[in-house]
């Protein structure tokens, strides 16, 4: 029974947790060489209502008896043969599975020096012989109570952070794969870079890019306000409405008129997403798009020159209000042409003391980058390189960056 | 988030300095529990004092707007600055509500 009991235990971890199991079912082991001893703390222990007692008569024996299912508890004797309760108590708290459990001395051994030295070897409490009844069933109550509920907290943040893990994993997920960016990048002769790192705590950045007919082909950034859960769930409700409205791709103003109004109708009142959508025509040359109040994208034309200039992305964020018309923008988008779109995070960095890099200090830096030649995979490289030098420890948000450049050569082997 | 409110000739000025941000969820929605409980005529939210702001704060000013709007307010911001003005302008509220800088 007590190795079914076990295996329950091992498999079904949270389970335990999330029951209110009584204490009296916890498992406690006395430790004491008196078998007089032993049965008199047994009896006190069933009387109160605990079944789960088990015995051991010294150190060895009880190391024995815990290897075979772990205890709840441990009333310990210090005095005894072959191991005494100090030593016992030493190897117990040398192993990670039984440093947390509570260990009540039960000792005739009342002087200053050797109440030290139980603590010093990791006793959890202290009781004086002779037995006290009714000081033993309170110990032993207030201890096991303590370890039942730091044992349901751990099991809940253990449950919390490998669900946020998964959470964060499916926000990459949704991410375009590499072998469909290089799809694409053939498909419509174009170099595209892709960075997304969710933030520790989930964030709400979400980024896609979506063949629209064999010139075309439409891209986005959104960013929902705040953090946490509940942010990351809008990004999954934000690019299930936009697959529904793939015809109107190639339309973004119309397109974010419409998100406007799905998520002022969906989102909770002053919470909103900036977004980007735009749509590239290779054969034309050109890319249109729409912004509802995102940063300022980048844009380099070979005829303008090596610097980068910054974008217009005026725009009301989406669901802030009921409708909105969104402004359709266009620029030239010929052969040499390169795109970077971005999230907050990368701008919202102190470049200096007191100072946000913001999205001037980031066209000077990335126009800065481009003076030397080389791969996009190496320049985005750099960009995220300046990012973390400016971070100190953990990224606070999502950062995304989205880099597009038209190399005017189609590779599609279809 | 520090704020200090004053009333005169039936308008209601709120100043918000520092900060304003998603931990000041809480006493922004004080803030505008004295937009509706009184007779006010206007509301005015001074924003000279406030360095930074972020989206969850730029919500709370869109409520504050409706929330005016609802009770037949007028309604302004006053003299935003730096990173406040910059996302005010960006976010286009100039179109929807009066800014005056």
């Amino acid at each position: 029974m007590p190795v079914i009991e076990k295996e329950r235990v091992q498999l079904e971890p949270l389970y335990w947790a999330k029951q209110d199991v009584s204490i009296l079912d916890a498992r406690i082991l006395v430790v004491d060489d008196s078998p007089l001893i032993r049965e008199l703390i047994g009896a006190c222990l069933m009387t109160e209502g605990y079944s789960n007692v088990c015995y051991a008569e010294n150190g060895q024996d009880a190391l024995d008896v815990i290897k075979l299912d772990k205890p709840d508890s441990i009333i310990l004797d210090l005095e005894m043969p072959v191991m005494d309760g100090f030593e016992l108590c030493k190897k117990l708290r040398s192993n990670p599975e039984m440093e947390h459990i509570p260990i009540l001395i039960q000792s005739g051994r009342d002087t200053a020096a050797d109440i030290t030295r139980a603590f010093d070897y990791g006793a959890s409490d202290m009781v004086v012989k002779p037995i006290k009844k009714f000081e033993i069933l309170a110990r032993t109550k207030v201890h096991l109570e303590h370890r039942f509920f730091v044992e349901k907290l751990t099991d809940f943040h253990d449950r919390v952070a490998s669900e946020l893990e998964q959470a964060r994993q499916l926000q990459m997920d949704i991410c375009p794969s590499a072998v469909e960016l290089n799809d694409l990048q053939n498909r419509y002769g174009l170099n595209i870079g892709w960075h997304f790192e969710p933030s520790s705590e989930l964030g709400g950045d979400i980024g896609g890019i979506y063949p629209v007919s064999e010139t075309k082909v439409a891209f986005f950034l959104a960013d929902f306000s705040g953090h946490g859960v509940a942010a990351a769930l809008n990004t999954f409700r934000l690019q299930t409405k936009l697959i529904s409205e793939s015809s109107l791709y190639e339309q973004p103003e119309i397109l974010l008129s419409k998100l406007n109004s799905f998520l002022n109708k969906t989102l909770r009142k002053g919470s909103y997403a900036t977004m980007l959508f735009g749509c590239i025509d290779i054969r034309e040359g050109e890319l249109v798009y729409a912004s509802a109040g995102t940063q300022q994208p980048l844009l380099q034309l070979p005829e303008n020159g090596p610097d980068f200039s910054l974008c217009c992305s005026k725009g009301m964020p989406l669901g802030l209000l009921k409708s909105w018309r969104y402004e359709r923008k266009t620029v030239p988008f010929g052969r040499g042409a390169r795109f970077i779109l971005y999230s907050d995070a990368l701008v919202e960095v102190e470049c200096r003391p007191g100072e946000l890099l913001g999205d001037a200090g980031l066209k000077q830096e990335v126009s800065q980058i481009w003076k030397t030649p080389n791969a996009h995979t190496v320049q985005m490289q750099k960009i995220i390189q300046n990012f973390l030098n400016r971070l100190n420890g953990e990224t606070p948000d999502d950062l995304t960056i989205i880099y597009l450049e038209n190399t005017g050569v189609k590779n599609d082997t279809e | 988030m520090r704020d200090s409110v004053t009333t005169a000739n039936g308008q209601l000025t709120i100043s918000i300095a520092d900060k304003l941000t998603f931990e000041d969820h809480n006493d922004f929605r004080e803030l505008l529990k004295l937009m509706t409980g009184y007779e006010h005529r206007s509301c005015v939210i001074d924003l000279h004092g406030l360095q930074t702001i972020d989206s969850a704060g730029l919500g709370m000013l869109m409520i504050a707007y409706e929330t005016a709007e609802k009770a037949g307010m007028s309604f302004m911001l006053s003299k935003p600055v730096g990173q406040v003005e910059r996302l005010l302008e960006i976010s286009e509220f100039d179109k929807v509500m009066r800014i005056t800088h």
